[in-house]
This record gives C-alpha cells, structure tokens and sequence, in this order.
C-alpha cells in the first residue's frame, strides 16, 4: 500500500493505492492539484520504494527546485530516476521518429529502468507525451508496460477538454483509480475539489471534495461550511471554543438575566479533524433568527445539531430548529450536550420530542471537553464522506 | 480618461475601436518590433493590470518596457537556467514553455492577486490586459490542438473579465492551417509588415471579427512612444 499522503483522501480509498496499481489524476487548467502526484511521490520516497519519475515539460532541477521548500520536498537524491525534458526530446527528437518507434523507445526505457535501477513505482507527466503518440494510446502504453511489469503508476494529465473525455479514458484504459481535480465546488465557486471518478478496490460516494491550500503549499481537504445549531445555551459557543482551542468564557449575563453569547460571535474558526480543514460557523438559537439559521444553514457541507440534553424546557424550539436542517438535507448529527450533568433526561424522551428514528444515533457528549467534541464532530465528516446519497 | 498613449489613440482613429473584451491575434515577422507594439497595446493605465506571459524575454527586461504602472510577469524561461529563482508577488516562473499545466495554474494565481489588489485598493476595477509573448514558442513545444485548446480556455477567461489579450505570432513559423486555427479564438487580427526602405517604419491593418480590413498605417517607434506617420 503506498498511502497518497493526504489523509482524508488515503482515508476514503481504504489507506492508500495497493502497490501494483495504475492511478490516473487529471487537472483542469488554471487549477492547483499538483500537489496530488507530489505527496504520492514524497510519501512512495519515505516508504523506500525505487521512483521513476517521467517529467518532459522540464528539467530534474527545476522539478526538484519546485518541490523543495514544500512540504512534499524529497529527503535525499536515493531510490530516483529521473527522465526529463532531455530524455524527452532524446526519443521524440530523434530523426525519422514515428508514434509507433517512440512508444517502443518509452517501452525498453521503462523495460530496462526496472530491470537494472529495481524502478518500482513510476510517476508520470503525460501531455508532451500524449501530445507525441495520441493521449489514448500514450495513457495505453504506460498503462500496459506498468501492468506487465508489475510496477505502480500515477500519471498527472492536464485535461484540456471536459468531464466527459476523462470517463472516457477510464472507461478504455484499465486505471484502477481515476481522481480529476477542478474547479468550483458547488456554491462555492473558489474552493476547488477533486471528484474519485473510478475506484476499483473500494466504494466510495461520488461526492466532490473541496480542499485548500495552505500557504506552505500543503493540500487538505476541507468542508467549508459546517454549521453549528441549536437553541439557546445548547452550547454551541462552547463547543465552538473548545474546538478552536479559545478559552472558555464566564458568562457575559445580559439585561435579561440570562447569557448573551451569541454563536456567531466566535468568528468562523478552522478546525482540523480527520485530515480534513473544517470551517465551523454557529448559529443563534433564538426564535427570532429563524431566517438567519435557515439562511446559514443553506449549502451547509454538513451539521452539528446541537440540544442541551438536561433541558427538556428547550426541546420544543429544538424540535423546530431539527426540522429546518432536515428540510436543507444536509447530513446532521445529533449531538446530546452537557453529559457531564447528572439530569440528563432520557433517550426516549428526547427522540420523542425531536420526532427522531432510533436508527438516528444520539450523540451524548460535553462541549468543555475537547476530546469529547471532537468525537462528535468525527461523526459527522464520518457521515458526510461516507454519504452514498447525493441531496 | 483612457490613458494609453498618443499613438495608440492614433492607430485606434484609423482601423476601429478596440474595446473589451477582446482577443488579438498580431501577426508579426521577425525584426518587427512587435512585443514593443504588443506592450504598447497593453501598457496599463492607473487601475489596470498588465499581465504579460513571456517565453521569448526575461522578467526584467520587460519590466523595462514598460515606464510603470502594475505590471505581472509570468516568466517561461529564467527557471530553466535557474532552478531555484522564487516566485514573488509580481513574478512567477514556469520552467518552460511546455509546462501549461504550471502555465496555467500561476496565470489564475496573478489573476487571484489582482484581484485582492483591486478589493484591497477600493479602487473602481481597472481592465486586465494581457500580452502572450510569443505563442510561436509555445507551438515549438506543444501541438496545435493543445495549443488552441489551451487558449480557448484562457481567452475565455480574458473575456469573462472584459479585458484584453494581444497574441503574438510570428506567421513566418506556422503554416496556414495554424493560423486560422488560432483566428477562431480571436475577435481581431492585426497583421504588422515591414515597409520597403524604412527599417524602423512598420504599417499593420487590423481585421475585425465581421472580416472588415482598416487601411493600412504607418507607424515608427520613437523612444518609448508609437508615432503614426501622416500618408
Ligand atoms: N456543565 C456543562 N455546561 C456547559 C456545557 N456546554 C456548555 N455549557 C454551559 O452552558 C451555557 C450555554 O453555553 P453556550 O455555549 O453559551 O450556549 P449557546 O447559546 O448554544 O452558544 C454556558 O453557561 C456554558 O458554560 C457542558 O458540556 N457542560
């Protein structure tokens, strides 16, 4: 198993890429992604494998030069072969080269690359060569000769054209993985995503996964809209704050007598869980914002239904609020706050109030406790990314 | 108000307007001067943006062309020589021409910062104008289909931001075919020839989209300045 190296992503394809297997990412021009074949190669380097990297567009200094200072910089010049833009303009420069005469020449070059320098994992950069022979027939011989050899393959393909030509070569070539990277995710226009279109050792939901690049340069899948709701002092804000690694508050008491933290008032922090970057967003409980909550609830990646599990006074307008979020569609967990008080009313109850199916788990924590906090919102991207219905 | 320079404004009274979006083909020769006249076409006034993508002169020589005003450079040809040059806010290299992947991955990045800096400024949004110097180069690397494929893409984005791309093709390196391949992309076509006699004088004719040719000006540099020559 050669892990890709960014977790959520080795997450959802059960670990990693076996060895042995043809892996084809396609990137949508103007897009960031290369960072796909960077960690796959960083991560194959570590486990010690023999890489050959295949890079045509330009030199191995320059594609050196452009990994290092990255998080997926390479720790040592061992266990690589390189065939860059000289070794390109060798077979496709030659006189009298046909498509036919350089798809041999890849073949013995990658024949006898195996069989002296032990290559077992091949990394390519395809578009000068599919500009050369035809990317059908490029994509086939690599495809081929790797499947003959028994050697890994990831391939990086600029796809100039659409969707639709990618399902087309997958559907020809017998890639065991095909990712395309693009752009605009949903409502989301900025946030780019990568879509599994073919997988052919796991299942997975066919659910586009928006991902950031941090400033270092470090892909993370991310969930940029994961709403967190509920009545009033559910806990929302201090379940937001201990995520966030803020302090707790003291109550700020209002005029009213009672708290006045707002859950909007934390901001929109970045949370890290399961590999991925989740923005949390609060919302207020209040009746009176019922427009708001429905208004922050719309394109929601994902919910954290929050109900003070003590207080069956607040269950009616909890009630209300569940039947929004059940209306957007998003996926929700229910998140049962303040496990820690002895009150807690019982399961039953609960379920009956917010008319919910046993089948629905109940998630009973305590927002002061990170540990605890964060199991519910694991659930949840658990839920998200294992969604095999599409809303 | 439209602060391109004298010269422009006089080529622009006699072939047509030019306005955004647009898409230009400059079919040039050799020794033509033309990346000076394609700069010319896209020097930026107060707000604009200028984003020029080089394969054929170095970041600080075309800095040099132009007098100021917020110019980007993407740069195609420094890192091969050296590997380790570093992106900086208005420079971002791509190790070769054949790259269009890292191409086209620091032209949505210059895009993004301009962006900001038009948020940041509070400044009415000036035009973005962009100059491909040369697309020549990048057909020696990359064939024609990805070539007009690739720009299909990227003049399309030229034109969802109404602003203006000025391509430079030498028509001597290509052949026919080529050239009307790359015409459907374009919504005009300025041909630039030599004039018998005069090296420093040039005469070009702009073709619009509807077919419709200007008839022919004669124009020279002089310093930094177009100056159109009176028939
Ligand atoms: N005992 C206990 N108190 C909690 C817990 N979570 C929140 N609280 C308290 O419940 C009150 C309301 O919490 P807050 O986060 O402001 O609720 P919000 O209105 O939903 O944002 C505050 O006094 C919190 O300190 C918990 O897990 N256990």
């Amino acid at each position: 198993m050669i892990p890709i190296g960014i977790p959520a992503l080795d997450d959802l394809l059960g670990g990693g890429i076996p060895t042995g297997s043809l892996v084809l990412v396609s990137l949508a021009p103007g897009v960031e992604g290369r960072q796909v074949l960077h960690s796959a190669l960083h991560s194959a380097h570590e486990q010690g494998r023999r890489c050959l990297v295949i890079v045509p567009y330009t030199t191995t200094n320059v594609y050196c030069a452009d990994l290092s200072g990255t998080p997926y910089a390479l720790s040592s010049e061992d266990n690589l072969v390189f065939l860059d833009t000289s070794a390109f303009d060798e077979v496709h420069g030659r006189r009298a080269a046909t498509p036919l005469s350089e798809a041999a020449g890849w073949d013995t070059l990658l024949t006898s690359l195996a069989a002296d320098r032990g290559v077992d994992t091949v990394f390519l950069y395809c578009n000068r060569i599919c500009d050369a022979l035809g990317t059908g027939e490029a994509l086939a011989l690599f495809a081929d000769t790797c499947r003959r050899l028994g050697l890994t393959l990831f391939v990086e393909y600029l796809n100039l054209y659409d969707r639709n030509h990618i399902r087309e070569l997958s559907a020809s070539i017998s890639f065991d993985l095909v990712l395309s990277v693009g752009e605009g995710f949903e409502n989301f226009i900025f946030l780019n995503h990568f879509r599994i279109e073919h997988l052919k050792w796991a299942h997975v939901p066919d659910i586009p996964l928006p991902f950031i690049i941090r400033d270092n340069g470090y892909l993370m899948p991310h969930l940029p809209k994961v709403v967190v709701t509920g009545p009033v002092d559910a806990g929302k804000t201090t379940f937001i704050r201990t995520l966030s690694g803020m302090p707790a508050l003291s109550d700020r008491i209002g005029l009213s007598g009672s708290p006045t933290t707002v859950a909007m008032d934390v901001g929109s922090p970045h949370v890290a869980c399961r590999g991925f970057d989740l923005t949390l967003m609060g919302t207020p409980g209040q009746e009176h914002f019922g427009p708001i909550i429905r208004h922050l609830l719309t394109n929601a990646t994902g919910v954290v239904f929050m109900v003070d599990g003590t207080n069956a006074a607040s269950f009616g307008r909890a009630r209300a609020i569940l039947d929004e979020v059940r209306e957007m569609g998003a996926p929700f967990v229910v998140a049962v706050n303040k496990g820690d008080l002895p009150e807690r009313v019982p399961d039953h109850d609960l379920r009956e109030a917010l008319a919910l199916p046993e089948d629905t788990p109940l998630h009973p924590f305590s927002a002061l406790e990170m540990e605890e906090a964060m199991g519910v919102l694991d659930a949840l991207v658990g839920l998200i990314t294992r969604r095999t219905d599409r809303r | 108000m439209d602060q391109i320079s004298a010269g422009v404004r006089d080529i622009k009274g006699r072939i047509g307007d030019i306005r955004p979006p647009s898409n230009i083909l400059l079919l040039a020769p050799p020794f033509c001067d033309a990346e000076r006249l394609a700069y010319t076409l896209v020097r930026p006034s107060d707000n604009d943006h200028t984003i020029v993508i080089s394969t054929d002169e170095d970041a600080p020589t075309v800095y040099a062309s132009f007098a100021g005003g917020k110019v980007w450079v993407l740069d195609c040809i420094t890192k091969s020589m050296d590997p380790a040059v570093a992106d900086t806010e208005g420079v971002k290299y791509v190790g070769s021409p054949a790259d269009l992947t890292g191409l086209g991955i620091k032209f949505t990045k210059i895009l993004d910062s301009v962006q900001k800096s038009g948020e940041a400024e509070d400044a009415a949004p000036g035009q973005v104008r962009v100059c491909v110097n040369s697309l020549s180069s990048f057909l020696i690397y990359t064939k024609l289909e990805a070539i007009y494929r690739f720009y299909h893409i990227f003049s399309a984005r030229i034109r969802r931001m109404n602003g203006i791309g000025i391509y430079i093709l030498n028509p001597g390196s290509v052949d026919e075919k080529t050239i009307s391949t790359l015409k459907q992309l374009m919504t005009g076509i300025l041909k630039v020839e030599t004039c018998d006699g005069d090296p420093g004088v040039h005469t070009l004719r702009y073709q619009d989209i509807s077919g419709r040719v200007s008839p022919p000006v004669r124009y020279r540099f002089e310093g930094d300045e177009l100056v159109v020559d009176e028939p």
